[in-house]
């Protein structure tokens, strides 16, 4: 039994695994400046109690000086700053991998656990189904989102989270970045994910991204949402295609066997397959339509 | 024949010139006695990286201490060496090494500069080295000393000093280090009158992968120090 528990948790965790590696993109950078930090404060800490012992030439003098200037606290103190940005642009970009293709915002559509919720009413209190449906959406809605930490007023535009993040950076801190940056990619060409990152900040500051985020603040039922029922089925493809990390993905796939896990956008053909006359036929439906005119909708929930 | 006598004579006023030209300088407090100094440092520092260079200066900031001479014990002079926050209690030889320092047991005592014993002839170099153990592994040390002048009138000799010492460094992590100043010491006294000293130092730290190289940081310091005797009173 041991055993089996052992497997499928092995199982589970390597795609886990996989996935937080290739949505990764800022730890190998932070890494490495961290290191360099360390190294660089442990040499300048045990040059300072060497030289302390021989900058106070006289025996006479009592040993406590007053404290000399210390110009690498201002360069730990940028630093700090590029981690929290780093930070950030983590958080962007695993938001806009999770859920900025919209994939996600059509499958809780499709879920509606408040129809599943309700059914224990169908035969006993079917008037009470309409009274607490919406309800019971706005919830789940509403506990999802706490649940996955999003915050419609902070993720709603990715673009303008980036662009704020990174204003929080002078020019020259950012020049700064930049040249690690470089400094990085030429130490370590075969490393993808500063590629990623870099093209990253770059584009995502520039081009809309991640636009399918929006999609998931937008409860079921919702006006805006009704009125784009039917075209959101499309949405997906349209936002990847315009998504530039898509381009950074694949920019990563080519560099990097570490992020080469990455999984390609689902095309659309994944999801169609051949009818026994040849056409082709949705199998698994991308946004819950209405009913068909004519049939009796047992929950109203477009009304 | 004449000029035998003058001969005889510029050779006498030489000989007299180079005795003259050399001196003993070696600390005498004096017992009962307090000596007051003042003890600025200043210093400034920068990092250079790529493009940027941020930088750091610290005031000048002053300190005043006193000597308390409170003995002359086996070689020794028993000092009491306070400002106005603690006082330490040190032991100190003639040519300025400690022979002991209660009050700071358990830490290592600094390379303090020696004053060379006995003659000391003006524009002669004295060199006084040490390995300071830090962490277990030696780190060779060097105090270089240079009589510049002595003026017996004032009864101040003038002395270039500079310290050397080689940083622990590798291929990845390159220092340097320099010390350099002058002290004016008082003959009659036997006590440092005044001396200005800096020091420099200095930090590649590199990056290397395989064939590539990026310089990182360029750190450099200077600290400027200055001492003066203000008082001695009994």
């Amino acid at each position: 039994m041991k055993k089996i528990f052992l497997l499928l948790s092995l199982l589970v965790a390597g795609p886990i695994h996989a996935q937080t590696q290739a949505n990764n993109i800022t730890s190998p950078f932070k890494l490495w400046l961290l290191n360099n930090e360390a190294r660089a404060l442990s040499s300048l800490s045990s040059d300072e109690m060497l030289i302390s012992k021989t900058s106070l030439p006289f025996s006479f003098m009592p040993p406590s000086s007053p404290a000399s200037a210390r110009p690498e606290e201002k360069l730990w103190a940028i630093h700090r700053k590029f981690y929290v940005l780093l930070d950030e642009v983590q958080g962007i970009y695993t938001l806009a991998r999770q859920f900025g293709n919209g994939k996600f915002s059509v499958v809780l559509k499709q879920a509606r656990p408040e129809i599943w919720a309700t059914l224990p009413l169908v035969q006993f209190c079917p008037e009470l189904i309409n009274r607490l449906s919406p309800d019971l959406r706005r919830s789940f809605h509403q506990t999802l989102l706490k649940a996955l930490n999003l915050d419609p007023q902070r993720d709603a535009d990715l673009t303008t989270r980036l662009n704020r993040a990174i204003k929080k950076l002078s020019d020259e801190e950012f020049r700064l970045l930049n040249d690690y940056f470089v400094s990085f990619a030429a130490l370590f060409p075969s490393d993808g994910s500063i590629k990623v990152l870099r093209g990253f900040i770059e584009t995502g500051s520039k081009k809309p991204f991640g636009t399918g985020i929006k999609e998931l603040f937008r409860p079921v039922g919702s006006q805006l949402s009704e009125t784009q029922g039917t075209t959101a089925a499309a949405a997906p493809a349209i936002l990847e295609s315009d998504d530039p990390l898509a381009e950074l993905e694949r920019l990563a796939q080519f560099d990097s066997g570490e992020i080469s896990t990455l999984s390609e956008p689902a095309s659309e053909s994944e999801n169609l397959e051949e009818n026994s006359d040849g056409t082709p036929v949705k199998t698994q439906p991308t946004e819950l339509e209405p009913p068909p005119p004519g049939t009796d909708d047992l929950f109203k929930i477009w009304d | 024949m004449k000029a035998t006598p003058r001969i005889i004579l510029l050779l006498a006023l030489l000989l007299c010139c180079e005795t003259l030209s050399a001196a003993e300088i070696r600390y005498a407090f004096r017992k009962g006695y307090t000596y007051s100094y003042q003890y600025t440092q200043q210093s400034s520092g920068k990092i250079q990286t790529f493009t940027s260079s941020p930088s750091a200066s610290q005031p000048a900031s002053t300190v005043e201490f006193t000597i308390k001479a409170i003995d002359f014990q086996d070689g020794a002079f028993i000092v009491d060496i306070g400002d106005k926050n603690s006082t330490y209690r040190r032991y100190l030889r003639e040519n300025g090494e400690i022979k002991g320092a209660p009050g700071e047991s358990g830490q290592t005592i600094p390379f303090f500069m020696p004053l060379p014993a006995g003659d000391w002839k003006v524009s002669e170099k004295r060199q006084i080295k040490k390995d300071l153990n830090i962490g277990g592994k030696p780190v060779p040390a060097a105090w270089n000393l240079l009589l510049k002048s002595v003026d017996n009138e004032k009864g101040l000799a003038e002395i270039l000093f500079a310290a050397t010492m080689k940083l622990p460094d590798d291929r990845l992590r390159q220092k340097a280090f320099s010390l350099k100043g002058r002290m004016l010491f008082n003959l009659f006294e036997g006590v440092v009158h005044q001396a200005d000293w800096q020091t420099a130092y200095k930090f590649t730290f590199i990056n290397k992968e395989f064939a590539v190289t990026r310089n990182l940081w360029d750190f450099e310091k200077q600290v400027s120090h200055s001492l003066k005797m203000t008082g001695m009173q009994e």
